[in-house]
């Protein structure tokens, strides 16, 4: 399941990867703009950063960056390293597994079902990278005009 | 019946043997196969020209199959052609010679069956051209061969066996012998110097000292693509992989369990990563991750540790800061990691096996070297090995991907990373036969 984290931390990357070459985002900003709470986002962008996905500068004219160019960050990197491993239900997992209490692991079809719907998953977000979902949801023949700060 | 197309394939080694395999397995009969390779036997290449017995595989026999649908196939030949005893288990280690010989004895076979489709010649390609046709090769002697593709399976090129890098060491020499390195490599000269007869010390050294772990025959955990954390920075990979270890080691009492795991999934991890993790990968990363994934055979880690506590083979993390790789006495100085004293060691001879670096430029001898130097080839960013694109085709120096020359094997290194083991090649051969049919067909049609 996706949770709170992982829809944020997607939101975040995509104001990210909205940025010109260089610069650089304010958390608060971040939030701001789309609807976040910023100490959990604060968080978040902390793990990024630990993964290598997002870059931080301290001081004044710091912020967060991208750590590599949008078309190279699938969104399965990022839901992978702020949900864990993907997964439709806790038990459809090999390694953060956590089983059902009130069923059979070897013989749940449930389960065998769902570890099948995970690689599907895993199979869309690795496909799709950080430019892509940026673009998604853009009106067609328009591009979204950028407002100076 | 339409018009035939040619593949040529440089190279008759493992890799080159396997392509063969892969094409005449796939491709229609108007596709031809035409191999060169310089030596006189086949299927062998660099590792499994040796032949002698100490050499082992350092896998079980049924990864090793020419077949990716029939994994047994390398087995049951095994024992019809009685090279293992009658009621061995599969759980052995044989000889590398045989992996050679059954690759040679397949090549045989199809050969036969091909009906004239797959032909082999011994030359030396010296360069290849690419025309508004195809692409021709030029032989060392003087001869020309068209074709309408073709595949660069060199190898390792001009690195020489284990047995010959050690002729003109004499064995009754009592001063040691040093080996730079402390790999797999290192244990194939180490292991040729006794067969010679050589009874002195034996040092390695390498920057860290480590030695390849033995094999246990535990069963990897079992990971899907969803587990794996692609396309993050090292620090954030290695912590996850030692976690994982440390849960394998829980859960089956073996690491291995974890580092096997997530072999299926090297070659895509590696291109997820950016460049600069890949460079921090190879400069830090990499000797561990060789030592856990690239293991010997159990028996030849036992006298290793036997020989270690001897005291008659000794492995030391230093850095070298003097030392001239060749045969004869000479004094080498090297200083021991995290020590600032320089040591000095008189030795009779210094074998380099360090594998890996590779200065493409300053080789230029080498038909890749030629390939490079004329622009028609470039090394891929790391510097180790020939920059290809993920479909295997060869990118000149201006970057453009060719539509007729591709590479395969450890010369493809830069992009797919682990592509020296059987059963990488052989799926990169499987892939790529099925694309340059394609490509082929529809050419001619």
């Amino acid at each position: 399941m996706l949770t709170n984290k992982g829809k944020y931390g997607l939101k975040a990357m995509v104001h990210l990867a909205a940025l010109q070459p260089g610069e650089l985002a304010l958390v608060n900003d971040i939030a701001l703009a789309n609807n976040l709470p910023k100490k959990f986002l604060d968080a978040i962008l902390g793990e990024l950063r630990n993964a290598g996905l997002v870059v931080s500068r301290k001081g004044k004219g710091g912020g967060y960056r991208l750590a590599r160019p949008p078309k190279e960050i699938t969104v399965g990197a990022i839901v992978r390293v702020l949900d864990g491993p993907l997964a439709p239900i806790p038990c459809a997992s090999r390694t953060r597994y956590r089983p059902c209490e009130d069923c059979d692991v070897e013989t749940c079809q449930v389960r065998h079902m769902m570890l099948d719907v995970r690689e599907a998953i895993a199979a869309v977000l690795d496909q799709r990278n950080l430019a892509e979902l940026r673009d998604l949801g853009a009106i067609e023949g328009f591009s979204e005009i950028r407002l100076p700060a | 019946m339409s018009a035939t197309r040619t593949v040529l394939i440089v190279g008759g080694g493992a890799s080159g043997t396997l392509m063969a395999l892969q094409l005449l397995a796939q491709a229609p009969a108007e596709i031809r196969i035409t191999l060169v390779e310089r030596n006189d036997d086949l299927g062998r290449g660099l590792a499994y020209a040796t032949a002698d017995e100490a050499h082992l595989l350092n896998v079980m026999p049924k990864s090793l199959s020419a077949f990716p649908d029939d994994p047994e196939h390398f087995w049951r030949w095994l024992q019809r052609t009685a090279r293992v005893p009658v009621g061995t288990g599969p759980a052995v280690f044989v000889a590398r010679h045989h992996f050679g010989d059954y690759l040679a004895a397949m090549l045989a076979e199809a050969r036969s069956a091909s009906h004239g489709r797959l032909s082999v010649l011994q030359g030396e390609v010296t360069t290849l051209l690419e025309t508004d046709a195809g692409i021709e090769a030029r032989l060392s002697s003087g001869a020309s061969v068209p074709a309408h593709a073709a595949i660069l399976a060199t190898g390792h090129d001009d690195d020489c066996p284990a047995d010959e890098a050690i002729r003109g060491i004499p064995p009754d020499t009592t001063q040691p012998i040093l080996i730079l390195g402390s790999g797999l490599s290192m244990i194939d000269r180490w292991l040729s110097l006794r067969g010679a007869g050589f009874r002195g010390r034996i040092v390695a050294m390498s920057r860290r000292g480590l030695l390849p772990q033995p094999h246990t025959g535990t069963a990897p955990i079992r990971l899907d693509a969803a587990d794996i954390p692609f396309g993050t920075g090292l620090p954030y990979f290695a912590h996850w992989l030692r976690g994982m270890a440390k849960d394998a080691a829980a859960e089956t009492g073996d690491w291995r369990a974890a580092t096997d795991a997530i072999r299926p999934f090297s070659q895509r991890l590696w291109q997820s990563w950016s460049e600069a993790t890949r460079r921090r990968f190879l400069r830090h990363a990499r000797p561990w991750w060789d030592v856990h994934r690239h293991r010997l055979a159990p028996a030849v880690h036992a006298r290793l540790m036997a020989e270690r506590s001897a005291e008659t083979v000794a492995v030391i993390a230093a850095k070298l800061t003097a030392a001239e790789p060749g045969i004869g006495p000479q004094t080498i100085r090297y200083r021991r990691r995290g020590s600032a004293v320089v040591e000095t060691l008189e030795v009779a001879a210094v074998l380099d096996c360090r594998g890996l670096a590779r200065d493409w430029e300053a080789r230029p001898g080498t038909l890749v070297g030629t390939l490079i130097a004329e622009g028609r080839g470039r090394p891929d960013p790391l510097r180790i090995g020939l920059d290809v694109s993920e479909n295997c085709e060869v990118i000149d120096s201006d970057g453009r991907v060719s539509p007729r020359l591709c590479a395969i094997g450890p010369l493809t290194r830069g992009t797919f990373f682990e592509i020296e083991a059987v059963p990488d090649i052989r799926a990169q051969c499987t892939s790529l036969a099925a694309a340059l049919c394609r490509r082929l067909l529809q050419r001619a049609a």
